[in-house]
């Protein structure tokens, strides 16, 4: 995969760091997702790919999803023992992480860290720390939609009365929810926007 | 759920898609209305209820073993 030209943002490697990437995975997994997001704007697509966290190289060549979705099955199938990896994908509507994003990283645990880039750039980071898993994926996902409704049904609340547009809460809510579910689940989450 | 327009995966769709290693995620771009909202909700409700009783049922099980015979 080719490096991308631009210089990836300081304080995107230091939150890769944050997450536990080394100086030279964290360049290479700020490198990639430029690229990815270049090609999503390209081609209209979802986009993604795995990285081994050890050497930051692609386990395999970029996926192209449709719109709104990409599969991740033959990156699955190529996890090794005693590896860990990190998945990256753009995200439509630029948004964090969904409910099957949070599944994924409990029902694989060679998954360390999932990334996004959404089409604005703006990245999110969420990794597990160390020790065992504190729920099922099952369990994780279901959090989630429990979370996400009690910020909907205040939100739908000043929608209703002209104080919130229906784009900023979607946005919103499904950030605020994954604050909670990442200090409930013991996950590291962040994110960072183009201006920091 | 034949009458209402459906945005939103439910639970049991994400978890089948999880499974499957596909991330479908049109959802990110609205939020579902107010009666596809109850549906997640009622479908929560019932997960929520099935995996407190799975707990429950775990954690009498584990403390039979422990009790001396």
């Amino acid at each position: 995969m080719a490096q991308s030209d631009e210089a990836p943002r300081p304080e995107l490697l230091a939150l890769l760091r944050a997450h536990g990437l080394s100086a030279a995975v964290a360049a290479r997994v700020a490198s990639v997702g430029a690229i990815l997001h270049h090609r999503s704007l390209e081609t209209g697509a979802e986009v993604g790919t795995t990285l081994d966290l050890a050497t930051g190289r692609p386990i395999g060549p970029t996926l192209i999803g449709e719109r709104d979705s990409v599969n991740f099955a033959s990156q699955f199938a190529a996890f090794r023992p005693g590896r860990r990896y990190l998945q990256l994908h753009t995200h439509p509507g630029s948004s964090s992480f969904s409910a099957p994003d949070v599944g994924m990283l409990l029902n694989y645990p060679a998954l360390r860290t999932l990334a996004v880039v959404g089409e604005d750039e703006h990245w999110y980071l969420l990794s597990k720390r160390a020790g065992p898993p504190t729920v099922s994926a099952l369990e994780g996902v279901l959090r989630w939609y429990e979370l996400w409704e009690g910020l909907a049904t205040a939100n739908a609340e000043l929608i209703t009365h002209g104080r919130l547009s229906e784009e900023a809460a979607r946005v919103q809510e499904i950030h605020e929810t994954m604050l909670r579910l990442a200090a409930e689940l013991r996950l590291r989450y962040d994110d960072v926007g183009l201006l920091g | 759920m034949a009458d209402i327009e459906r945005k939103w995966p439910t639970i049991a769709e994400s978890m089948e898609l999880v499974r499957q290693g596909i991330l479908d995620e049109r959802h990110l771009r609205v939020r579902p209305s107010p009666e596809e909202r109850a549906l997640l909700r009622a479908e929560a409700a019932a997960l929520r209820a099935e995996l407190e009783a799975r707990k429950a049922a775990a954690a009498k099980t584990a403390a039979k073993k422990k009790r001396p015979a």
